[in-house]
């Protein structure tokens, strides 16, 4: 398959007071043409500092020590601005955790839409154009909706509008940063149902980014997991959950509570490790009941266990 | 079975709007008995009125009509009305433990207030105490000195529970104690919790929307919607016969992670709408907006609670006898 998008050995760190946060420890991910990739981890692994470096949203202490992005084969790390605004405009869409916070609560969904479009460059029928936006999110009654503001919307609505702009042109591909963290878990089933029909009808790519294992494996065919700044498994989705291999995997998906009542594991000891000295080796390491020495001293390279799937652990050599 | 602990009789509470004689009817009309040693998991969605339910429990909000009952006795009055060891035996952890904990304040301190008030405790006991409590949840005794904000998500939540736990409840609100954290460390509060029931002989209210979390450690499940309680009932049975179009439509919705999972989730049925404003109430019964099996008369008359079994109710017009 041709990748679409492209990231190679990514290394990322935050400038604060207390010193240099090593955030993002290598990463490499692929997404090709027509794919459905899902990034899961939990809390403060990186997941949404790994799409903000592909779209150049890092935040201004943020520092890209090392690595390469591609998309369509240009390096997105060094194009010129005005290329890079071309591939925000039609290349990558993207759709934020917190519809809240990302619509202006002092502009109605329509004069936002009509800004976007501007910027598009579109200068005829900006009106149409917006209304058609928010009827392709299925937001009902999309005339009123188009004259309202976001607090007159419930959270479902709010995210669908925020769809609407991130496809109110064409994209080639759309990042869904956790869009239904949240929503209640009706309206997350209808919104997760929106979002793989829209990538059937506009023919993208999708990256979904979520902390839930049950909503990457409902939408994904690949899975990449996230630990602490690094890709520690990535495979099918199937292949993720019928035969996971790295002990965190194993372990997230034995402490998620199940429908059948299957007693659940007693999570995983530890939390995630503190930025400032990251472990040296693999940063799993301290958490890890199968630790060895050589995990302390190591970076686990990327090992494939099965056919294209991907483990960083030294259990598999 | 086991005596009534906690009981709610047609417990009602309206709140004013700015409008005359317009209501917010968070909680309208529900009765919920909870035995003793239960663990009790009242579901629903944001805005169906299940943290209402746990603040009235607690005198935190006074009920417009209804009834709560302690132990058989009517505890609808506000906390300041509440004698110290009605207090004692009813305690609460609330969702988000960055804003339930004093970051100004110590874990000791934090742990310390109410042994100090219950107990009467001072001095080194009192400090021995705080640690013995800080133990029953697994917090090393280190954690006495540091504050709030010095320690992780789960780790505060367990400071909440400890002091919770600090009074020698009978029954602990939990409400949504885990819908902030990781699902890693969402397993370890659920272990703790599950350990201080034994050895504390605790009864549990524990107010969530994760119907999988309640699947593995609840006793009974009550489905909330719309400020009324359309299910309840055991809850194996709950989860393998649903029976309120809206408790399948919950289930049919949670993203699974295994095959085995997947085959428990009601086909044929698919979420559609949203909870309506509990301002404007639909008439008859409150999910027929969303119902795909509605009829006439679900736009009409509100359900009667119909018993399926011994202690499954449902309140739908599809099971009416006559």
């Amino acid at each position: 398959m041709e990748n679409l998008l492209e990231i190679k050995d990514l290394h990322v760190s935050f400038k604060t007071y207390d010193g240099i946060l090593k955030v993002l420890n290598g990463i490499n991910l692929n997404v090709g043409v027509g794919e459905k990739v899902s990034v899961v981890g939990e809390t403060g692994c990186g997941k949404t500092t790994t799409l903000k470096s592909v779209m150049r949203l890092l935040a201004r202490n943020a520092i890209v020590d090392d690595g390469e992005i591609y998309f369509k084969g240009e390096n997105l790390l060094t194009i010129s601005n005005k290329k890079l605004n071309q591939v925000r405009n039609y290349g990558i869409g993207m759709i934020f955790q917190d519809p809240t916070a990302a619509l202006n609560p002092v502009f109605t969904l329509g004069e936002q839409l009509e800004e976007i479009l501007k910027a598009n460059g579109i200068k005829k029928n900006r009106k149409k154009d917006g209304i058609d936006a928010l009827k392709l999110a299925r937001l009902p009654d999309a005339e009123r909706m188009y004259e309202s503001y976001p607090f007159q919307l419930s959270g479902g609505m709010r995210q669908r509008a925020c769809i609407a702009m991130a496809l109110s042109t064409k994209k080639e591909l759309l990042f869904a940063d956790e869009p239904t963290t949240n929503l209640d878990v009706t309206i997350q089933d209808q919104v997760l149902r929106l979002i793989n029909k829209l990538y059937e009808e506009r023919q993208m790519s999708l990256v979904l980014i979520t902390h839930s294992l049950g909503v990457a494996r409902e939408v994904a065919d690949r899975v990449y997991v996230m630990y602490a700044g690094s890709i520690i498994e990535s495979g099918k989705t199937r292949e993720i959950f019928d035969n996971p291999k790295h002990p965190y995997t194993i372990g997230l998906i034995k402490s998620l509570p199940k429908l059948t009542g299957e007693e659940m594991a007693k999570g995983i000891p530890g939390r995630i490790p503190n930025y400032l000295h990251p472990p040296a080796g693999c940063r799993f390491y301290p958490r890890c009941q199968h630790s060895k020495s050589i995990c302390k001293e190591k970076k686990p390279e990327m090992i494939e266990v099965d056919d294209n799937h991907y483990v960083s652990c030294f259990r598999y050599k | 079975m086991n005596d009534i602990i906690l009981e709610m009789k047609n417990l009602k509470k309206y709140f004013p709007t700015k409008k005359e004689n317009m209501y917010v009817k968070a909680v309208d009309g529900i009765d919920v008995s909870i035995a003793e040693g239960d663990f009790f998991g009242l579901i629903g969605e944001s805005g169906s009125g299940k943290s209402t339910t746990a603040y009235m429990v607690m005198g935190i909000y006074e009920p417009t009509a209804g009834k709560v009952l302690y132990r058989k006795k009517d505890i609808s009055i506000p906390s300041v009305q509440r004698s110290l060891s009605l207090k004692r035996e009813l305690q609460i952890v609330f969702q988000d433990p960055g804003t339930s904990l004093n970051s100004q304040r110590t874990v000791g301190q934090i742990v310390s207030l109410p042994v100090a008030i219950h107990k009467r405790l001072h001095g080194k006991k009192l400090k021995n105490k705080v640690i013995e409590y800080l133990e029953e949840v697994e917090l090393p005794a280190e954690y006495y000195y540091k504050h709030p904000n010095e320690i992780g998500g789960g780790e505060k939540q367990l400071v909440a529970i400890a002091r919770a736990l600090a009074t020698d409840p009978s029954m602990i609100i939990l409400d949504e104690p885990t819908s902030a954290l990781d699902v890693s460390v969402q397993a370890k509060i659920i272990n703790t919790l599950r350990r201080l029931q034994n050895n504390f002989d605790l009864s549990y209210l524990f107010i969530t929307h994760d119907l999988s979390l309640m699947r593995n450690i609840a006793t009974r499940v009550g489905i909330m919607y719309l400020g009324k309680i359309v299910e309840v009932g055991p809850v194996e049975e709950l989860f393998l016969r649903p029976q309120h179009p809206y408790t399948k439509m919950l289930i049919s919705s949670i993203p699974v992670v295994t095959k085995e999972e997947e085959k428990l989730r009601p086909k044929n049925i698919k979420s559609k709408g949203e909870i309506p404003s509990p301002v404007n109430v639909p008439p008859g019964c409150g999910f027929h907006t969303r119902c795909s099996l509605a009829e006439k008369i679900c736009k009409e008359k509100e359900p009667d609670i119909i018993s399926i079994s011994e202690d499954h109710q449902v309140k739908c017009h599809l099971f009416d006898t006559d």
